[in-house]
Formats: C-alpha cells, structure tokens, sequence
C-alpha cells in the first residue's frame, strides 16, 4: 500500500495545509478500512463547499423547498344539449412547501434522515438528499 | 409602462446552491461574475395529445412545464487584490466547482531549498515538504533555475511525497542543492473524477429591467480557452460554460452595475507567458481545455416534476491545439503521435499579482494534427486528451 497515495478530492474548496494534514493522517492509519475512514471524514470536515448537504447528505432541520405541482384547472362550458362539461387544461405551479424531518419522519416511518419526505406527504425529492 | 428594454444591459450573478431544488439567490455586488452577454433560454417540456379531435388537427400539446439553460463567457481577470480571495468567493471558481474542478486554496507563500537530486525536468523539494502524493499538482514553483521575471514561474504536473520530488512540465535548468524555491499563495483549479457530484448552481441573469433565475444549474460544456494575443489575434484567454437549469421565476429588476474594482482589472492577454509542449516551448495560437458533460435528471414519480435533479451522468475531455508548424527535428510529432506518447502541457500568462494565471494538463496524447494557414504561415490542427482519470487538468491562479 502506498501509505501517501493522492487523495482524490470532490468539488468544493480546500486549504492546501488541511489536505496536508488529511494525507498525513490517512498515512498512519492502522488499515486500509481506517485509511478510507480518515479520508472520507477529513475531507467532509476540510470541505467549504457551501452546500454542505452535498457531502454529509444531511439536510438542515428545516429548510423551505419550492415544488413544482401539476393541478388541473378547469372551465365549465354550456353543451347544446343543456349539460355541461369542463374544459380542463394542465398548469405547473411553484409552492413553497417547508420541509419538516419530524412529520416526514411521522408519514413514512423508517426512512433515513438524509432521504427527504415532504411534510404534508405530496413530495418526495429521493436522492436530493443523499445522493448529492 | 417600461419596454424597450436594452439588449447591451446585462448582468449575471452566480451562487452556489445550498439545497438541492432550492433557488439560492445570488446577492449583488458579492455574486456577480464579470461575463459577456449571456445566453439564456427556456425549453417547453409537453405531452403529445392523441386524442382524436374529430377535425384534421391535432390537439394542442400538454404543457408540462419548463427547463432553462444558461450560459456565458468569462473573459479571465483574476481575483487580484494581495491574496487569495476566501473560499468560494472567486465568482468564476463556483463555475469551475461545477464543473468538477476541487478549489485549492494556497494563503501563505512555501519558501525552501531544493534537496540535491534535481534534474531538468523534475525539482527535489525540502525535506519539510509533504509527503502527501499529487498534493503540490497544479501549483506554481517559483525559481531561478525555471526563468527570470514571469517566467521564473511554472507549474507542478506530478509529485511524489515520498522521494519530494515535483515534476516539472518544462525543460530547466537543473537546480542545486541549496538553491531556493517558492511556492506563491495560488489558488488552483484541479479536475477531479466527479465521483462525487459537484455543487448546483444557482444563476440569475439581468436583462435591463427583468430577471430570470435558474436553480439546479449542471455544465452541459465547460472549457477554458487560450489564445494568443497579438496584432493579428487580439483576443483573450477566457472561460465558457453553458447547462441546465430549473427556471425559477423572470420577475421585474433592474440590472446591477459590476464594482468598479472587478472591472479594474483587466483580462490578462497569452503572451509574454510560456507554452510548452512535451517540455519544448513551441510557437502557437490556441489551446482550448473541453469538458462536454451529459446531464440527465432520473425518473421519480414521487417528485411532481416527475424526476430528480440534474446529475452529471457521463463526459469527454478534449484539448484543441493549434500550433505552428515545427521542424521534426525540433519536435517529432509523427513518432509522438504512433507510440501514443503521454506528454504533458503547459500555459502561463498574466498581468502582475492575482492575476497570473497557468494552465497544466500533466499527462496527453494526441491525435495526428493537420496543416493549414493560418496568416500565411503553416499551422498544425487537432486534439489531444488526457491519458489520465484524476487530476487530468489544474487551473492556477497565484500571487
């Protein structure tokens, strides 16, 4: 094993000084499972990235999500046979919706704190959370 | 009413998004980034309606939504100032980040000796230097034995911490034990794997009194250009970079003025620099660094746009080269091109402190090139790429 092997760094921003002190540890590292440890952690920790949710894939406790939602909107128009029926016609509208981990926790019991479920149940962003 | 709103009034402002789906606005002056007229646009997404209508004509499509692309390009000015701006600050360097690049923030200058062992192509550093592999890639090496005034001033292509040794993209002069060396505070661009994937953007874009904003903004193509400047090319190294995005809204806002301190600084012309070619400095006129990137967002019905974000999913990285046509006895290009030898590439250029600029490709090979004219004189036309996976390019900036 190359005990100082290149790290290989993820976007974002870096002091030279702490992928130093990353690399150092990394080399005496008791295993290679440690090695790994080490520098997966220190980079998450030397990391300025702003969007931090991109390498821990944990969301702040309450951030407000904007969502699209398809509705239906309709129109009721006279038939000549003195019924009606409604003209309908699909739009996609932007809602602020606040994402709350405790009632997302409560609708959908089980599921990790990275994965995302929307508060009231309509949305589910998947792999926004973790797979970023 | 206010029309006649004025094509040439154009601003664009950049920030790096902190949650996925969530526009993060960029704020003015801090966000705005010094760009050409941008492009952007809009892109209906709809259904096809297959109901029979009773006529010839079709139904109108569903309309399902939009998607937006934005783009521009960046004449390259740097940071300026002392020292390295704070991390993510640089407003080009978000661009960079999304596109895969790990920022490097070096704030203090690296004085030492080189050890004895040194060669023309590769630098013993001091003891006290890391031990850490690839670590220095991409940074400036300042010293005698490299050249005098700016061009004293290379690029580190490989390093290995065990033995400290740095290598050196061009031919110098052997250095001596005891001789002294710099590495300046730089601030450096690394093309990593993107194993990991790279920040969203968040964009907004002025169009005299309108605004249009972007959200989970992914590179489609990214590259960095650098031509020569002379009197026949009077044209300047810069960044392009266009992608994906989410529109969020076109609200009425008048375009912000960029700071006078960004616009004090000029873009830097390619000349006066270095261009090295497989560690032979060679006259040419253009090299161009070119990511294309596939993004595609994945299916997810529990999502009301029916997919995910934007990920990055696949991508090629070309090198154009334009150079003058050379001696084989000054540089063999045929046996180069048949033995696929890995060869290294090297740009320097820049107008004083904050704004040098380097660009390092450490290891390519490259296709046959062909000749042409170019001003009446035999140029060589082509592409190469890099023969490496991690750290195939570095972008640096020092002061």
């Amino acid at each position: 094993m190359n005990k100082h092997a290149p790290l290989e760094l993820p976007s974002g921003s870096f002091e030279l000084s702490d992928l130093e002190k990353i690399g150092e540890q990394a080399a005496n590292a008791g295993s290679e499972s440690e090695r790994t440890r080490v520098i997966r952690d220190g980079l998450a920790a030397a990391n300025q990235r702003v969007d931090q949710v991109g390498v821990s894939g944990i969301l702040p406790d309450h951030v407000t999500m904007p969502v699209n939602r398809v509705i239906q909107e309709g129109t009721e128009r006279q038939l000549p046979d003195g019924g009606t029926e409604t003209v309908g016609r699909i739009v996609v509208q932007e809602e602020a919706q606040v994402y709350d981990p405790e009632a997302a926790a409560a609708a959908q019991p089980g599921r990790e704190e990275g994965a995302v479920a929307a508060a009231e149940g309509a949305t589910d962003t998947g792999s926004a959370g973790a797979g970023v | 009413m206010a029309w006649n709103h004025r094509s040439a009034i154009v601003a664009m402002a950049i920030a790096i998004q902190a949650v996925p789906n969530v526009f993060t606005a960029p704020a003015a002056p801090a966000d705005l980034i010094a760009v050409s007229v941008p492009a952007n646009d809009f892109t209906a997404i709809t259904a096809d309606d297959p109901t029979a209508t009773g006529t010839i004509w079709r139904n109108r499509r569903i309309y399902l939504g939009k998607n937006g692309t934005a783009g521009a390009t960046i004449p390259l000015r740097g940071p300026g100032g002392v020292a390295p701006p704070a991390a993510n600050a640089w407003v080009p360097g978000r661009v960079f980040q999304a596109a895969g690049h790990a920022e490097i923030r070096n704030a203090a200058p690296i004085a030492g000796v080189f050890q004895a062992g040194s060669t023309v192509n590769s630098v013993i550093l001091a003891a006290a230097a890391s031990a850490v592999d690839d670590l220095y890639l991409g940074a400036p090496l300042q010293t005698a034995n490299v050249g005098a005034g700016f061009r004293q001033t290379t690029l580190i292509s490989d390093y290995d911490g065990a033995t400290k040794t740095a290598t050196i993209p061009e031919t110098i002069v052997a250095p001596a034990a005891g001789d002294a060396y710099t590495i300046p505070a730089y601030l450096s661009y690394v093309l990593g794997t993107l194993t990991t994937p790279p920040p969203l953007l968040s964009i907004s874009i002025w169009r005299d009194k309108k605004r249009y904003d972007y959200r989970d903004w992914r590179p489609t193509a990214f590259s960095v250009d650098v031509p020569v400047a002379n009197d026949q090319n009077t044209v300047f190294p810069s960044a392009d970079f266009s992608g994906r995005g989410v529109p969020v809204a076109v609200v009425d806002d008048v375009a912000p003025a960029l700071p006078d301190a960004m616009m004090a600084i000029s873009p830097a012309p390619a000349r006066g620099g270095k261009f090295v070619f497989d560690r032979i400095k060679l006259g040419h006129q253009d090299i161009r660094f070119a990511l294309a990137i596939d993004v595609a967002a994945a299916s997810n019905q529990n999502q009301d746009a029916g997919q995910d974000q934007f990920d990055i999913t696949g991508g090629t990285r070309t090198i154009s080269l334009d150079l003058n046509q050379m001696n084989v006895t000054d540089l063999n290009l045929a046996t180069r091109i048949d033995n696929q030898t890995i060869m290294p590439i090297l740009s320097t250029w820049g107008l004083g402190s904050g704004n040098n600029f380097g660009l390092v490709l450490p290891g390519n090979v490259i296709d046959p090139l062909n000749p042409g004219d170019r001003n009446g004189f035999v140029n060589l036309t082509g592409n190469a790429y890099p023969a490496g996976i991690d750290k195939s390019a570095a972008f640096t900036i020092w002061w």
